[in-house]
């Protein structure tokens, strides 16, 4: 694997954790499993990231969480999106894709003479 | 909204501090798991999974500080935690919390109490318009007041009011003194006046001058006198000179008007005249403020709309000086006029006592403080190992000042709570004591009066955070500024060089000290003045010898009137006692004028009148020393003789023979108590008789110049010949027996000794005064205690080397004696030093000693050497018990 030479831009890790959770309650494990699957392998979020963004989300009441059984049998924590949230992560992405097309257009522009 | 659903989840979040960090690790736990699984899952053994899963996972403590920080109460929860630590900190330490508790709690609870007393006592009057309201510098005759308050543009309304000693009778009970304030129309009005009960007086209220007078009761008078009794509304009741009143109300409870003190009846300005026999008959009156035969009154006045103080002032001295010179006060003294609000009703007379008093309050609070620093300093020296083990195992240095702040503060909110508690408690036993008297409010009124409010109770808290954050900070600073080699291997010097350290230590104790003899010395020159006044002897007899005078003001009499009662009661005393044994004339000290005698001498001073009666020598027990007593007769007729004190007689007539000599009375007699057609100017009277000098002018005039004239009037003396007490109560009934609605005043010499202010001003200051100081000693020695404490326990190992190479005991115990007892020695000499300069300030109520009284000052510090010699003392022993074997083996 190579080093992970992309390290989530400050505020992204947010956006991409509510994202996630909009489709199903996930725990924490999984969590960071499925952002690395998703992003096959170039996103990688070490615990000692993710755990303080579910946390403050907690806080700030976007996610809510409850102690479930996982299908081997274990007692995980599990997060799962809050109405506020729901729309907290709407409003978000809009501003990202507002953000990356911007970005985008930029990059992409053509080469000027 | 969603922000109050954050700020709900934050407050939970604050609650569930244990539980979280519970749920915290166990999902952290899980996490792990579930990678050691997903390991084992490719291959791995089962102890290298949880362990690749743990690397994996990264560094817990450091995640769990960020997952903590992610909540947003670290700083709410680490303040709980430091407050629990404090709090067990202070408990470990039962000593240290007691000492510093107590001394807050002592500092500080005098403060309060004194803080609640003085906003009772000086609270400004409740005015219904604050904003423009003045009250007028002096006094006024009623002219001048009608002057000022023609002229309207200045003013928009003014009231007067002045206040006068009555007696109140006539409703089936003896006769009450009792204080009436005559008061204009508006006056409820200006102070904001409500009824409790009826109603209160309406404009033009007594002008019709037709059937009873209506006149308002204050709160305490009624419950005094009436015992709260609502059906006091419409009784008819009489005042002085007969005048006939009728009830109409109750004042509020608080309301005070114009007063420091509520008065205890008002009168409608309009009944003035009926209630004084006089008013301005003496127009050529040369010190208009000592001439009794004038009403003065004082003025308040409401600003009109667009009119400054200023400009009312200077215009109200143009009225003034348009006005004849008798009518104001004020008309020649310097300074603004017009005073704006209601403060300002601290007279000067009393000044001197209520800075005394707020000194020594404050200096009691300086003495806790500096024993709450010196213990917060020997603490720090004790838990520097503490400090420098918590900083090497990296704790930042603002968060350990954070924490010691802390303990600080919950100290002092410790201190603060109990000092609310112990101003209570001082509150309770002055309201209890006779201290409080002179306010007069009533017990209940006063209670509820000193009840700590909002204003007080923040004060007090704020004093205690002061105290002890001033004395943790420094401390605090310090101790974490460290050098943490030397101090976690226990060397004393990593916390400052050890001679800064005791000298501030010391520096304290010089300072507590020297504080609390001032206190004593102040206390005991002023016990000695007022233990002085009722023992020394004054050439006259003071316990045995009952005065019982009428006032002829208070009870309206005219002077015939007054002269029948004298004479009645006169013979009903004489047919109890025996005629030997009553006497009339002067009341010595309270009864007095002023002449000039042979107004063509060369001597200038003033000479004493006493009226005397043939008995008057007798019964007051001042010896003749040449010719003879006055006779009867001469007496009845108030015959041009004299009787002249060995002063008087040495002053005019240095060489010569006194006897049979003629002195000529002079102007400016300021007649009160002597009947006036005995003391005419230019009045030629022979010398009869000398008698021996008596302190009958005043306390501490020694051997005054006095003239006594035959009368037979005046107050009635008698002498008992047994219980004085029994004597008194029986005059009392003799004098209800011969008129039961006329007021008279029955006392001892004695007695009337003690009623003057200065004895008075001088033992209530005194007992007040002494007890701060013991508070303050107490304190100080517990400072001693502690500081001399902590050096034998530092110098342990020293003294146990001594010992060993043969020092013997009484050679530590000078040592410790000598090094403890030095800042008290320099705190003592310091104390002379500035109880001269505060005795200084007392100069005024003291008598017959020095303010530099050697006895007191002497007592005083041999008191406060032995306190703290013995304080001293009990860790001195300690040092000289000391075994060399376990001496040398402490650290």
């Amino acid at each position: 694997m190579t080093t992970p030479s992309t390290s989530l831009l400050q505020g992204t890790l947010d956006l991409l954790v509510l994202e996630l959770l909009r489709g199903e309650p996930t725990n924490g494990f999984d969590l960071a499993k499925r952002i690395q699957a998703v992003s096959n392998d170039v996103l990688k979020v070490n615990a000692g990231s993710l755990y303080p963004a579910l946390y403050r989300l907690e806080a700030k009441a976007l996610v809510r969480a409850e102690w479930e059984t996982t299908k081997n049998n274990r007692q995980a924590k599990v997060y799962m999106l809050t109405a506020a949230g729901r729309k907290h992560l709407a409003g978000e992405r809009a501003t990202w894709e507002l953000f990356s097309g911007a970005v985008a257009a930029i990059l992409n522009r053509p080469e000027e003479a | 909204m969603r922000a109050l659903h954050a700020a709900m989840n934050w407050i939970r979040q604050l609650f569930r501090g244990r539980a979280f960090e519970r749920e915290m690790r166990a999902e952290m736990e899980s996490h792990i798991e579930q990678q050691a699984t997903l390991n084992r899952a490719r291959g791995m053994s089962a102890d290298e999974s949880i362990a690749a899963a743990r690397r994996d996972f990264g560094n817990v403590g450091n995640l769990q500080e960020a997952a903590r920080d992610a909540r947003g109460t670290r700083f709410i929860e680490e303040t709980k935690r430091d407050i629990v630590y404090g709090l067990r900190a202070l408990l470990r330490t039962p000593g240290f919390t007691i000492v510093a508790v107590l001394s807050l709690a002592l500092g500080i609870g005098v403060n309060t109490a004194m803080l609640t007393l003085g906003r009772y006592v000086f609270a400004p009057p409740a005015l219904s318009e604050p904003n423009t309201f003045v009250s007028v510098r002096g006094w006024y005759t009623y002219d001048a007041w009608r002057a000022i308050a023609l002229k309207s543009e200045l003013f928009e309304k003014t009231v007067v009011y002045a206040s006068m000693a009555i007696a109140v009778s006539g409703d089936g009970t003896d006769a009450t003194k009792a204080t009436a304030q005559l008061v204009s129309d508006g006056y409820f009005n200006m102070y904001s006046g409500r009824a409790q009960l009826g109603r209160l007086l309406v404009p033009g209220e007594g002008r019709d001058g037709s059937g009873p007078v209506a006149v308002v009761l204050s709160d305490n008078f009624w419950r005094r006198r009436f015992g709260a009794d609502s059906s006091v509304i419409g009784t008819t009741l009489r005042l002085t000179n007969g005048l006939r009143v009728t009830a109409v109300g109750v004042a509020a409870e608080n309301f005070k008007g114009s007063t420091v003190r509520a008065a205890d009846i008002w009168v409608p300005l309009a009944a003035r005249t009926q209630l004084r026999t006089f008013e301005r008959v003496d127009q050529r009156s040369i010190s208009p403020f000592t001439d009794a035969k004038t009403q003065w009154y004082s003025i308040s006045a409401q600003l009109a709309p667009g009119v400054s103080a200023a400009q009312a002032g200077v215009q109200l001295r143009n009225i003034l000086r348009h006005l004849p010179t008798a009518d104001s006060t004020y008309a020649s003294e310097a300074g603004d006029i017009l005073q704006v609000g209601g403060r300002g009703m601290i007279n000067r007379n009393n000044a001197a006592g209520i800075t005394l008093a707020i000194s020594a309050t404050l200096m009691v609070l300086l003495i806790g403080s500096a024993n709450v620093a010196n213990l917060v300093l020997a603490r720090g020296i004790d838990r520097r190992r503490e400090i420098a083990v918590r900083l090497s195992l990296g704790a930042s240095r603002e968060r350990l000042v954070r924490q010691l702040m802390t303990e600080s503060v919950v100290l002092g909110a410790i201190g603060g709570v109990l000092a609310l508690a112990m101003s209570q408690l001082i509150l309770r036993v002055l309201s209890a004591s006779e201290i409080l008297e002179p306010l007069d409010a009533g017990r209940e009124t006063l209670t509820r009066a000193l009840t700590p409010d909002t204003f007080v109770c923040v004060l007090t808290f704020l004093m205690a955070f002061v105290s002890v954050g001033a004395s943790g900070l420094g401390p605090a600073m310090r101790s974490t500024k460290m050098d943490l080699g030397r101090a976690s291997r226990d060397d004393a010097a990593a916390l400052g060089s050890k001679f800064t350290r005791s000298r501030m230590r010391s520096g304290m104790v010089i300072a507590q000290v020297s504080l609390s003899l001032m206190l004593l010395i102040t206390a005991s020159v002023l016990l000695r003045s007022s233990v002085y006044a009722s023992t020394s002897d004054l050439g006259f007899e003071r316990k045995q010898v009952i005065a019982t005078s009428v006032s002829s003001t208070e009870n309206g009499y005219s002077a015939a009137q007054n002269l029948e009662f004298g004479r009645a009661l006169q013979l009903r005393a004489e047919q109890y006692v025996g005629a030997e044994h009553v006497a009339r004339g002067s009341i010595p000290i309270a009864e007095m004028d002023f002449v000039r005698v042979n107004p063509a001498s060369v001597e200038r001073r003033t000479t004493a009148i006493v009226s005397a009666s043939p008995n008057y020598f007798k019964v007051l027990g001042i010896p003749l020393l040449r010719g003879r007593a006055f006779a009867d007769q001469e007496a009845r007729d108030a015959a041009p003789v004299a009787i002249v004190s060995e002063t008087t007689a040495k002053r005019y007539w240095p060489t010569g023979d006194v006897l049979g000599q003629r002195l000529v009375l002079a102007a400016e007699v300021w007649s009160r108590a002597v009947d006036s057609t005995i003391v005419q100017t230019g009045r030629e009277v022979v010398v009869v008789g000398v008698v021996r000098d008596a302190q009958n002018t005043g306390m501490g005039q020694v051997a005054p110049s006095v003239v006594y004239l035959p009368s037979d009037t005046g107050s009635i003396l008698v002498r008992a010949t047994g219980n004085a007490a029994i004597l008194s109560s029986k005059l009392r009934e003799l004098a209800r027996i011969t008129d039961r609605d006329v007021m008279a005043t029955v006392r001892t010499l004695d007695e009337v000794i003690h009623e003057q202010g200065r004895v008075q001003g001088a033992e209530v200051t005194s007992t007040y005064t002494g007890i701060l100081g013991a508070f303050g000693l107490l304190l100080s020695s517990i400072g001693i205690f502690g500081v001399v404490s902590y050096a034998v326990s530092q110098r342990t190992r020293e003294i146990g080397i001594r010992m060993a190479i043969g020092a013997p005991q009484s050679n530590v115990l000078t040592m410790i004696l000598r090094q403890g007892m030095m800042p008290v020695f320099f705190g003592i000499v310091l104390g002379i030093v500035g109880a001269i300069a505060a005795t200084r300030t007392i100069r005024s109520m003291l008598f017959g000693i020095s303010a530099i009284d050697p006895l007191a000052y002497l007592s005083a510090g041999t008191v406060v050497a032995a306190v703290a010699l013995f304080a001293c003392y009990l860790p001195a022993r300690r040092a000289m018990r000391v075994d060399p074997c376990c001496a040398l083996r402490s650290d």
